[in-house]
């Protein structure tokens, strides 16, 4: 076979090594004598290496062979996470007023007030008061149980609980599973100057064993007895 | 009876879940591409469903990422679901002989801190391509086949393949080699 003359189209099947080896061999000697060639490919060497950060995989299309399980699965973790579940079943309400010091996380958990007064002095008759303070973490909470029809309000204020940390409001029955009441994540002024929440719990009054603040990750910062 | 607690569940579970779309068409166009991929870095086919379903749920979570992502959006799923790889494998450094074989080999290969903004990168410039010129490269490079094989498969002439060949790379190289961006 005579050698190739200069024609720069075959560079690129040259450089991609796509060539068979007779033509292959053809070009090489071609190129060899070649400056114009020469540079060209010297380019074309280097988009090689551009080349070759994209796997092959990249250029298979459609879904995956063998059902849509692995589509079901996926759309479940997104629902999951879409629609945090509630570990247990619990009572949220957020608070129509001047908001402050907490950030509600997903399951809408009270917020401190602007205006937060003391307790009120008019409790609800079977009102149950009582507070604690954990000499281990050095978290306090003082905290009302208002009796309503079949469940319980709670306001507590919580104080001593470090900024950042994220919390929950758990309501102990005497029987059966613990409920959350609202969860948060305590800000710098949460921290610094306490943390006034309500939420509710579906325990019928005068079942409530006791009121604890949670974190997230299992720890308690206190329990208050009542 | 704590119609307060209850509502606002129920509201939410009936609602579409938004992006939900988003995942399903992500997996029917680019679920074979990923699931592949993952499996030959893993070798575990489990593994590798598992790092797919984090991949779309972190595509899911980061839409407006993937959208304003200047290099293809395929590029960036299989970037994620490699970092994804090379996350887990780190976490069990400590258990060496069941990771490190499998991937730090490909690693190796491409020990490039930026070849993620590569991988992206270059299907972005491949991306626009015409699609007559993309197919030729992506048969003659990715999947390894000769002119003739390529002509076969494409159903056009030898001399054809090489033409496009030759104006693919050269287009590529213009848009990849911007000033500044690949010094000679
Ligand atoms: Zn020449």
């Amino acid at each position: 076979m005579s050698s190739v003359e200069h024609d720069r189209s075959v560079l690129g099947a040259y450089a991609l090594g796509a060539l068979d080896p007779a033509e292959e061999r053809a070009v090489h000697a071609h190129v060899s004598t070649c400056q114009e060639c020469q540079r060209e490919l010297a380019e074309f060497v280097d988009l090689r290496a551009a080349l070759d950060q994209v796997p092959p995989e990249a250029f298979l299309d459609g879904p995956p062979d063998g059902g849509d399980l692995l589509l079901r699965n996926t759309l479940r973790r997104v629902r999951a996470e879409e629609t945090p579940a509630p570990r247990r079943r619990g009572g949220l309400i957020a608070v129509a007023a001047a908001v402050v010091a907490a950030v509600a996380l997903g399951g809408g958990i009270v917020i401190g007030r602007a205006t937060a007064p003391e307790p009120a002095t008019a409790l609800p008759a079977g009102t149950i008061s009582a507070e604690a303070t954990d000499q281990t973490t050095g978290a306090s909470m003082r905290v009302q149980v208002e009796p309503r029809a079949g469940w319980v309000w709670v306001n507590a204020f919580v104080d001593g609980v470090p900024a950042g940390e994220k919390c929950e409001l758990v309501v102990v029955p005497r029987e059966g599973d613990p409920l959350v009441a609202g969860s948060w994540v305590v800000s710098d002024k949460g921290a610094a100057e306490g943390l006034p929440l309500e939420g509710t719990a579906l325990i019928p009054p005068g079942q409530v064993k006791e009121v604890r603040v949670d974190t997230l990750d299992g720890r308690t910062m206190v329990r208050v007895p009542l | 009876m704590a119609s307060v607690a209850i509502t606002g569940r129920r509201a939410r579970r009936a609602r579409q879940v938004p992006g939900e779309e988003l995942v399903r068409s992500l997996y029917s166009e680019h679920g074979r591409s990923l699931l592949a991929y993952a499996i030959r870095l893993t070798n575990d086919r489990a593994a590798a469903e598992d790092v797919v379903q984090e991949t779309l749920l972190r595509a899911w979570k980061h839409a407006d990422d993937l959208r304003d992502n200047v290099g293809s959006v395929r590029g960036w799923l299989l970037t994620v679901a490699r970092n994804i790889i090379t996350d887990r494998a780190r976490a069990r450094a400590v258990r060496p002989t069941e990771v490190n074989q499998e991937i730090e080999a490909p690693a190796a290969q491409r020990d490039h801190a930026d070849d993620v903004v590569n991988a992206m990168t270059v299907l972005g410039a491949m991306d626009r391509l015409s699609p007559d010129h993309r197919a030729v490269l992506v048969e003659l490079y990715y999947r390894g086949r000769t002119v003739n094989e390529t002509a076969a498969v494409l159903g056009i002439a030898p001399g054809t393949v090489k033409s496009r060949s030759y104006h693919a790379v050269r287009a590529l190289r213009a848009t990849l080699g911007q000033p500044g961006e690949v010094p000679r």
